[in-house]
């Protein structure tokens, strides 16, 4: 249970009092307070309309306290009379007025509908823009599509063009999706991850849930690793098989339990092999376009087409794309799934 | 098969707006998740089976996985009587 000290352990006890259908104004003595007198309002405005909206309290707490000119946290540690004192020496002129927050909340719904009429438009623009569909002299119809479908077999040694495409002529913007993806999953670390907190959830010991996935998983992870591994030759590729590898993960931490997940992928290892993963694709495709996307001093062979070790670098960077994403897809259950303390 | 296919997208439309108006939470995610299957069929029949597997692993698989797993945080899973929280 988290420590609430001072003020704010006030204000939560005024909520839970709230909450439980008791008159928040029983004490009025203290209710020349601005903040709590702002809070009483909120209050109210949250029992008129029976909805939380904290968008729209953040945004007042916000305002107020750029006005102040504060931009730390409140202190949380300084008792409740003390902090009171501070608040009310340092701004001398702050009152507090009737009405304030309900015109905050009306220009907090006129910005948010204005962010999405622009975004409409600017989208709806683009559209209207781009070329009708089936339009001859459209971009997707011109020669780089010609020469990637004609010639991306002899020039990646992919069967399949689209893995041809994402991982070898276009493999920065794959690189760059799979470095979101870790930056997701680190900051969901960052946030969600405490030492003391058990990482996942125990698996239930329900038995129709044990037995059902216990015959399904099998299957799952076979379809991902081949997904993964035929991505130059069948559809899917890293992403693709990624994700099922991700979903074959999430089923088995919720049929095996924490103890024996622990053992198979502890979220130290995870984080080892995603950050090897994405530094190999890295060095790898880095080195690739750095001499000029024609692999000198370094050339994998392409091999067949259609055999299983052919397309050069093709096969490695699935490999590594689908480790990066299937462990984060992972990594975001498990650490979602954390308990509470 | 032109049948299939406008069948699929109104069921498609239906489960958008489905999702959109259901009162509970738990329905609105299994709506979603139906929504993620007729689309991974619509995309092998607009003959994309890549982003078909992507989008039956993402979309019915790991976002509804997240889904109910914040449903659980909030503690708006009613008829589970399992106990996480203690």
């Amino acid at each position: 249970m988290m420590k609430h000290d001072g003020k704010p352990q006030h204000l939560f006890d005024r909520f839970m009092r709230w909450a439980e259908g008791e008159d928040p104004n029983q004490d009025r003595e203290v209710a020349e307070d601005p903040e709590r007198a702002e809070f009483i309002e909120y209050l109210e405005y949250i029992d008129s309309h029976e909805f939380l909206d904290f968008g729209a309290y953040r945004l007042m707490r916000y305002r107020e306290r750029k006005a102040k000119g504060i931009t730390q946290p409140l202190p949380h540690s300084s008792g409740q009379g003390q902090s009171v004192v501070i608040s009310q020496s340092r701004i001398p002129g702050r009152r507090y007025r009737p009405g304030r927050l309900r015109s905050l909340i009306r220009l907090y719904r006129i910005a948010s509908i204005f962010v999405a009429i622009v975004m409409m438009v600017t989208l709806l623009g683009v559209v209207l823009v781009m070329p009708q569909f089936g339009d001859p002299d459209a971009p997707a119809v011109n020669e780089v599509s010609e020469r990637y479908l004609e010639q991306g077999v002899e020039e990646t040694g992919a069967i399949n063009a689209v893995t041809g495409m994402i991982l070898d002529y276009r493999a920065f913007d794959t690189f760059g999706e799979s470095t979101v993806l870790f930056a997701a999953a680190m900051s969901v670390i960052l946030l969600l991850r405490h030492p003391g907190r058990p990482a996942a959830t125990e698996g239930s010991g329900d038995l129709i849930l044990h037995r059902m996935g216990m015959l399904i998983l099998p299957a799952v992870m076979m379809f991902g690793i081949y997904v993964i591994l035929n991505g130059h030759l069948s559809p899917g590729g890293g992403f693709s098989g990624g994700t099922v590898l991700g979903c074959g993960l999430i089923l088995s931490a919720l049929i095996l339990g924490r103890s024996r997940m622990e053992i198979l992928l502890p979220s130290k290892r995870i984080t080892k092999l995603t950050v090897i993963c994405l530094l190999a694709y890295g060095v790898m495709k880095g080195y690739s376009f750095f001499t000029g996307a024609n692999h000198i001093g370094w050339d994998i062979p392409k091999g067949t087409p259609g055999a299983i070790f052919s397309g050069g670098f093709l096969l490695p960077l699935n490999i590594c794309v689908g480790i990066i994403v299937g462990c984060t897809m992972y990594t975001f259950y498990t650490l979602f799934a954390g308990k509470e303390e | 098969m032109i049948l299939l296919e406008i069948l699929l997208l109104l069921f498609l439309i239906f489960c958008a707006l489905a999702a959109v108006f259901a009162k509970n939470l738990v329905a609105t995610v299994i709506i979603f998740m139906s929504y993620s299957s007729v689309m991974a069929i619509l995309w092998i029949l607009l003959q994309s089976p890549d982003l078909a597997i992507t989008e039956a692993a993402v979309g019915a698989g790991v976002t509804s996985i997240l889904f109910f797993l914040a449903l659980r945080k909030l503690n708006q899973l009613r008829g589970v009587d399992r106990d996480d929280e203690t």
